[in-house]
């Protein structure tokens, strides 16, 4: 017999009690990895995407916050077109649009120039492209199509303005599947933002040289005072949705875990209370302090292995529920970083060692003599 | 009337030339602050191979010298002295426990989600054997406390007399000094606590084994070789048995 099977052994007794705690471990776990993951997953999509456009530098109106016009000027295109060793420039108004009678609610949707590399890069899958005489006309993302059922040629309101789709695009990034394209000057015009873009996606001759792009970025920094040049990661990363979609993210998975917690030590305490007799029997017959405390940390080790794994098989199916609801498809995707997964792991292994460090304590440290007397 | 543990009220016995394996001296324990004086001034030896028992009424402080035998607690004054060492220079009690004395509760407290094969392997994790070696020895005991049939049955899957025997199987496990059996037949009937009193005296008998048994039944006392009665926390006889324990029973 080894040591293992000692602890496992004690858990397989009391089956319910286990179950109930790797249950109520499981949800946290589930609720973090999860959480975490989408706001991740929401990160990385839009990182992603910008890496997919062989965008080096994005440049938007810096200090973010709550200042209502957050557009830029489109008369900046030439003057970083002539910075040196800018590549390409494509300026682009982003919008987010909601078709309620859809049960759409966070619809980005891009405005891009006729001639934008963007648009000929498309992965059109039915229909065209947008042309640059394509007037109130759009392209949808295959996901936004198919939520509010919409098919080429078909007129679809946007701002209570009549567009006609003309094709349907496929992306790897979930954003885009779940978002629409129309050309510049239309969105301009629907969001009174004539000659103004959110930003511009700079792509330079040599993305590898770290100096040459921190040349640049100041470069363009330098145009005009309140201009802001950052890699994709980190303005994203910088961007407020994600940072709060990250920090609630954390917040619930922090509640979550506290709960999970409160059950491990609720178990272990129980546990290490009923078993006061057997542990007084093992400290007498001359088991160490610190082996009751191993045996006992071991107990909640595998209800925490447990609870991590049903976890993060829950967590796994969660995110494939989500991102197949037609409420939520648009912006969650099914994948979690493996990363997240280790977290999660991670976490359970902690909760399960300062859930159960105070009863391991208590039980090691009763006498052999009172630990015998107890009922 | 004599004072209980004077010389005149104590029976002293005949000191078998044998250095003691345990000598306990002017061991005094009081509980609640000293209020309560559970052993007061009590000195006892006991010489390797003796079958030993401590009798006495509930109070006496039978349980409590037992504890201070067995290092589960420490005197307030005295000192115990186990194979020549005090037991108040021992750095690690729990080790000393583990290697030199086998305990046999009146409960057996036989761990109840391990076989009887895994029950008696508990004390092994205190030594140096490995899984194999501790399941092989584990087994040897078994067949010595004649439960080899019953290696992988749950304690609730035996009977009482079955449970105290593999509890007395694993507090052999170590190969201790002596074994320290607190009511060992308390829980038993008439049939399982000759069983468990019969093995005492193979061990005994056949292993040269040192038995100390706290019981109130004159019947288990009287299979021992000495019977040490307290009344009041103190010594008040000391009596070695006109038989050995063997003879008494035909």
């Amino acid at each position: 017999m080894s040591f293992f099977s000692i602890p496992l052994k004690s858990l397989l007794r009391r089956r319910t009690r286990s179950a109930l705690t790797i249950l109520g471990l499981g949800i946290a776990l589930a609720a973090v990895i999860s959480l975490v993951g989408i706001s991740q997953g929401f990160e990385r999509s839009f990182v992603r995407m910008y890496q997919r456009r062989g965008v080096d530098l994005l440049v938007q109106r810096s200090g973010g916050g709550n200042r209502k016009d957050k557009t830029l000027s489109v008369k900046l295109d030439p003057k970083l077109r002539a910075i040196k060793g800018v590549r390409d420039v494509d300026g682009g108004l982003m919008d987010m649009i909601a078709m309620p009678e859809f049960d759409q609610f966070a619809i980005i949707l891009n405005g891009l120039p006729g001639n934008s590399p963007e648009l000929t890069r498309a992965n059109v899958i039915d229909g065209r492209r947008l042309e640059p005489t394509d007037e109130r006309s759009l392209m949808l993302g295959k996901v936004l199509a198919l939520n509010i059922g919409a098919k080429v040629g078909d007129d679809v309101k946007i701002y209570e303005q009549p567009y006609k789709v003309v094709g349907i695009y496929e992306s790897p990034t979930v954003f885009e599947n779940g978002g629409a394209i129309i050309l510049l000057e239309d969105l301009q015009r629907l969001t009174d933002l004539n000659g103004k873009v959110t930003g511009f996606a700079v792509s330079i001759d040599h993305p590898g040289n770290e100096a040459e792009v921190a040349r640049i970025a100041r470069e363009i920094q330098a145009l005009e005072p309140h201009l802001e040049a950052m890699r994709p990661d980190k303005l994203v990363a910088e961007v407020q949705e994600v940072k709060a979609a990250k920090a609630t993210a954390w917040i619930t998975s922090a509640i979550a875990l506290v709960i999970g917690a409160i059950g491990m030590l609720n178990t272990m305490v129980m546990s290490v209370f009923e078993r006061t007799r057997e542990i007084g029997t093992l400290r007498a017959i001359g088991w160490r302090k610190s082996r009751v405390m191993r045996l006992i940390l071991l107990e909640a080790t595998f209800l925490s292995i447990s609870g991590a794994v049903a976890g993060a098989i829950a967590a796994v199916g969660i995110t494939k529920i989500m991102s197949s609801l037609p409420l939520t498809n648009g912006y969650i995707g099914s994948e979690i970083a493996p990363a997240v997964f280790v977290q999660g792991f991670v976490i359970a292994l902690l909760v399960g060692f300062f859930g159960s460090l105070y009863p391991a304590w208590w039980g090691a440290s009763l006498s052999p003599i009172e630990a015998l007397r107890r009922k | 009337m004599s004072s209980p543990g004077t010389a005149t009220a104590v029976e002293r016995r005949t000191q078998p030339a044998a250095p003691a394996i345990l000598r306990a001296v002017n061991l005094r324990r009081t509980y609640a602050d000293g209020q309560v004086t559970a052993l007061n001034d009590v000195s006892l030896e006991v010489h390797p191979g003796e079958y030993v028992a401590i009798m006495g009424r509930s109070g006496s402080g039978k349980s409590t010298l037992l504890n201070l035998l067995g290092a589960l607690d420490r005197p307030d004054q005295g000192e115990i002295y186990f194979e020549g060492e005090a037991l108040s220079k021992q750095r690690n009690l729990d080790s000393f426990r583990a290697q030199r004395i086998g305990f046999v509760f009146q409960s057996f407290y036989l761990l109840p989600t391990l076989t009887a094969i895994e029950n008696v392997q508990i004390p092994m994790f205190e030594g140096p054997l490995n899984p194999t070696q501790r399941a092989d020895r584990a087994r040897e005991l078994l067949k010595i406390v004649n439960l080899e049939h019953r290696l992988n049955h749950l304690p609730m899957e035996l009977s009482v007399g079955e449970r105290q025997r593999v509890a007395i199987a694993r507090a052999l496990a170590n190969e201790p000094a002596m074994l320290l059996a607190d009511e060992p037949t308390g829980n038993l009937d008439s049939t399982n606590e000759a069983e468990v009193l019969d093995l005492f005296d193979r061990l005994h008998r056949e292993r040269n084994m040192t038995l100390v048994v706290i019981t109130h039944s004159q019947d288990v006392a009287d299979r021992a070789e000495r019977t040490v009665h307290l009344r009041d926390g103190r010594i008040v006889a000391d009596v070695v048995a006109h038989h050995t324990p063997n003879s008494s029973r035909s």
